[in-house]
């Protein structure tokens, strides 16, 4: 059945790719070298400097695009490890049900009842911080209750429908029937919510960044660089603007694919 | 008292009609079955007489005139005045069909707040005199019970209760009986009946089976893909079908059931319920009255389903599954 | 009548019981984790008897599980311990940015709930199920500024440009009331923003699932005018998962202010944690969790009851848990 894209996700589709374009090019390529002080202190944005220049003198154009990768592979990491592994939760407890499921489920009820982002960064603060691995691990962690959740009861629901019921008739077996007919029928639960967790892993990492915990110098970061820019607002107000400008786009692009999705399912449904 | 001319709907995300230019009557007292499968225009049609077709995503021509009022093409703020007061609805689904955050006693008497300036105490007797009017249980308890205490029957119950409270003179019922068991199936077909007699109030008894509205209806309208095939007396309908739908729709019904009533003639009156009850078939189907939940209410509509006709292409199928369900029960 | 309170009082042992679980899981996490805290205080330089007197002084020479029930026996008597960096109890050091945080929470709960219900209703009313292209991007703009990047942009325009408050610089209450005040609105504004953005997208199609059910045209049918149906009927049943929902904002807004309170220099509970998380203070760190665990459990413990107030179904449905447990 071919689905009709609609104007929200191809507009999600087209500003997540810029973003991820540029943030790509970003790791090989940037207009001036990042670390370069050489173009002037607290140059206002102009043609050969589109984001101004910073306190000592740097391209921010150019450590916005490095920065921007840092951001989207730490949220992509992240998000994934909770989504990998929160599904193989879900699909367990949802499927085979039992004792399992119920101190699994207690065990996420606990953890989702602490705000995610203070869990994050408590462990982030027990791991060690200022290290982008802690990040990805803590806000990893911190995920896989949330994906869990939502994959748990879309393999519950479609455990009892007929097609598996007939599969299992047939004789195939559970991992069979997990992989081969129910993985790919909880897609459409699947995207939103992975969506929705990656935009909250760009701004928990940027939250993270921007209190000095998260990813640190020399690793590029928009969350740190936010924290840099805030202290020379009053001479470089480019400098935040521009870079918390990118947190946003990134978050609004990805937050329309979300909602291009759930629109696209509600019209199949 | 109620008029129907030349009455078209087509929703606009739809390209065929839902209804394509229909009229019928109903007299002074009466109680009319509209009958058809689903998707045949007859819910449509019940919506629009109870003046909730929602306009702007349709295109509609036509007349509905209630006692030579226009129903169709009138305002909102003059339909606010007739509904409740001369048109009451009860919908199929009784548990969907009341707001589940007030209690029963507050809902049955919505349309003595709504249209009357009566004090709460006067409200609330006028309501349990009304409760107990539809034979429900205790209506000083239910009174204050909300929804989901209540079993399905009882709550299609209040749902007549409230839309009779004040008598008005058109009653619109869509699939009221659906949902529920054959049991109280028969004791809502009784007390419709009652009403009717006592009460004087026409009724529109909307239903896919025509085994329920021979028992209570007697006249029939039998709708199919948004057209009026036949209407008229029951028992001619009944005897005489001239339409090939309706003869499929007659053909579907069980042939115990079939037998017995043609056994019994024209009968229509409140023995048929009692015996309806202690029917072997009744009695294996119904749970008992009691217990409440959505898949009780799912349960007895696959139940009903099993003596109805969903699409005349499958009725051929029906009348056999059916021959050996009755056996066993017998 | 009788129920009831049992299941409320259920549900405040279960909260004790979470708040042990959680301060129990923190100790031990620390434990495990921090290295000896006596050495990172004194320094490599100093004497084993430094040591020894500094241990027997702050209790750590016990072992765990007697150090934990102490630490539990002085929770409740509003003794958390002692600062390892400031040599200070604990309580006196974090009861006043404790109401200033909570001071925050509240206001922005305030401002999340004033505006997003009427302003979800309103825009139902006004344009009906129909989702456009205006407020699509609205929303999700609102979505996706985060709270630190607002606290920016506020200091640069009210404060620095305005001069409405000076960012970094908060006079408290006692100094200078009405500054603090605006200087904590608009902290207040910046974690309310995305905030109220989600919960008029919650409430909104809240309504219109709502809208859609058959009781509404049972009250139609009844001669209710649509602003009747709204209120008396549609209101309520909708706002039910909103409540759910805002219980769950409250919780995270202790752990959300903590960005804010840093971007607007507010001298708040999350702003101290992240300097005790850094200077690997614990007893701070703990005593300050296991404060945030009892607001985050009875934010979730205030928004059952609330739910169950208005939907009788909930309250069946607890009563009967309730019973049976």
């Amino acid at each position: 059945m071919k689905k009709k894209m609609n104007s929200y996700l191809l507009t999600g589709l087209i500003i997540t790719g810029t973003f991820l374009l540029l943030a790509l090019i970003g790791q090989f390529w940037t207009p001036y070298v990042p670390t370069d002080m050489a173009y002037g202190r607290f140059q206002a944005p102009t043609l050969s400097h589109p984001f101004g220049t910073d306190n000592f003198g740097r391209d921010i154009l150019s450590r916005v695009m490095e920065g921007a990768g840092t951001t989207f592979f730490i949220a992509l990491l992240t998000v994934s490890l909770g989504a990998v592994a929160g599904t193989a939760v879900g699909a367990v407890t949802g499927y085979f049900g039992g004792l399992l499921d119920d101190i699994l489920m207690r065990l996420n009820d606990a953890l989702t009842a602490f705000p995610s982002f203070l869990l994050a960064l408590l462990i982030v603060s027990l791991i060690g911080p200022g290290k982008k691995l802690s990040v990805i691990l803590a806000l990893g962690l911190v995920f896989i209750p949330s994906f869990a959740r939502v994959m748990r009861s879309a393999f519950a629901s479609l455990r009892t429908a007929n097609y598996v019921t007939g599969a299992r008739l047939m004789g195939a077996g559970s991992s069979r029937i997990l992989f081969v007919h129910l993985l790919p029928n909880t897609f459409k639960v699947f995207l939103p919510a992975f969506t929705i967790g990656f935009n909250n892993a760009v701004l928990a990492e940027a939250s993270m960044s921007f209190l000095g915990i998260g990813v640190t110098p020399p690793d590029a970061s928009l969350g740190y660089m936010l924290s840099e820019a805030q202290s020379m607002l009053r001479a470089a107000p480019w400098y935040a603007i521009f870079t918390g400008l990118t947190i946003v786009f990134l978050v609004f692009g990805v937050g329309l694919i979300g909602e291009g999705l759930q629109l696209m399912e509600g019209e199949e449904g | 008292m109620l008029e129907i001319r030349d009455f078209h709907v087509k929703f606009n995300s739809r390209s065929r009609e839902a209804v394509g230019g229909i009229s019928f009557t109903i007299q002074d007292g009466e109680i009319l079955g509209l009958v058809g499968e689903s998707g045949s225009g007859k819910s449509v049609t019940a919506m629009s007489i109870a003046g909730l077709l929602p306009r702007r995503q349709c295109t509609y021509s036509g007349d509905i005139l209630l006692d030579g009022q226009d129903l169709l093409h009138a305002d909102r703020s003059v339909l606010r005045t007739l509904h409740g007061r001369r048109i009451g609805v009860v919908f199929q689904e009784p548990m969907s069909a009341m707001n589940p955050l007030l209690t029963v006693g507050e809902q049955v008497g919505e349309v003595l707040r709504v249209h009357t300036s009566l004090s709460k105490a006067e409200r609330r007797e006028k309501v349990l005199s009304a409760m107990a009017d539809v034979e429900l249980p205790e209506p000083e308890v239910l009174y204050g019970r909300y929804p989901h205490e209540l079993s399905g029957g009882q709550l299609q119950r209040a749902m007549i209760a409230a839309a009779i409270i004040i008598e008005p003179s058109l009653l619109l019922l869509d699939e009221p009986t659906t949902a529920l068991d054959v049991t109280i199936q028969a004791q809502i077909l009784a007390l419709l009946r009652r009403l009717n007699r006592e009460k004087g109030i026409s009724q529109l008894f909307i239903s896919h089976n025509l085994a329920v509205v021979r028992k209570l209806c007697s006249r029939v309208a039998v709708m199919q893909r948004g057209l009026l095939v036949e209407c008229g007396d029951t028992d001619d309908i009944f005897f005489h079908p001239s339409h090939p739908y309706t003869k499929n729709l007659i053909a579907a019904i069980p042939v115990r059931e079939h037998r017995m009533q043609a056994a019994a003639g024209p009968f229509a009156d409140a023995k048929e319920a009692g015996r309806a009850v202690s029917s072997p078939e009744a009695g294996r189907g119904a749970a008992p009255d009691s217990a409440v939940s959505s898949s009780e209410a799912g349960r007895g509509a696959a139940l009903d389903s099993v003596i109805e006709v969903s699409s005349p292409s499958s009725a051929a199928g029906i009348p056999a599954a059916n021959g050996t369900l009755s056996k066993g029960g017998e | 009548m009788k129920d009831a309170c049992l299941y409320i009082l259920k549900r405040l042992f279960l909260l004790l019981a979470t708040m042990i679980l959680v301060s129990f899981l923190t100790f031990l996490a620390f434990r495990l984790v921090s290295g000896d805290p006596v050495r990172t205080m004194l320094g490599t330089e100093a004497t084993a008897e430094q040591v020894e007197a500094l241990r027997q002084e702050l209790g750590l020479s016990d072992p765990f599980l007697l150090r934990y029930v102490h630490w539990l026996k002085g929770f409740f008597s509003r003794d958390l311990g002692v600062s390892y960096s400031y040599r200070q109890p604990v309580w006196d050091l974090i009861s006043g940015k404790l109401t200033l945080s909570l001071l925050l929470s509240l206001l922005s709960f305030a401002l999340i709930v004033a505006i997003s219900i009427p302003a979800a209703i309103a825009s139902y009313r006004f344009t009906g199920p129909i989702s456009g292209w205006p407020r699509t991007i609205l929303n999700q703009l609102g979505m996706a500024v985060p709270p630190f990047f607002t606290g920016i942009l506020f200091s640069w325009v009210f404060g620095i440009t305005l001069r409405l408050f000076t960012p970094g610089d908060f006079p408290g209450f006692q100094t200078d009331a009405l500054a603090s005040f605006i200087h904590l609105f608009f902290a207040a504004c910046c974690l309310a923003i995305p905030r109220i953005a989600m919960t008029i997208r919650m409430m909104r199609s809240s309504l219109i699932s709502e809208m859609n059910k058959t009781y509404v045209l049972t009250a139609i049918s009844r001669g209710n005018d649509r602003k009747t149906v709204l209120r008396r009927h549609v209101l309520k049943n909708a706002l039910v998962p909103v409540i759910t929902f805002l219980g769950q904002t409250l919780a995270e807004l202790v752990g959300a202010g903590i960005v804010v309170e840093q971007v607007l220099g507010l001298p708040g509970l999350g702003r101290f944690l992240v300097t005790s998380i850094t200077h690997r203070d614990y007893p701070v760190v703990q005593a300050i969790v296991v404060i945030l665990a009892f607001w985050v459990v009875l934010s979730s413990l205030l928004a059952d009851l609330i739910s169950q107030a208005i939907d009788p179904r909930l309250r069946t449905a607890a009563l009967a848990k309730g019973g049976t447990a």
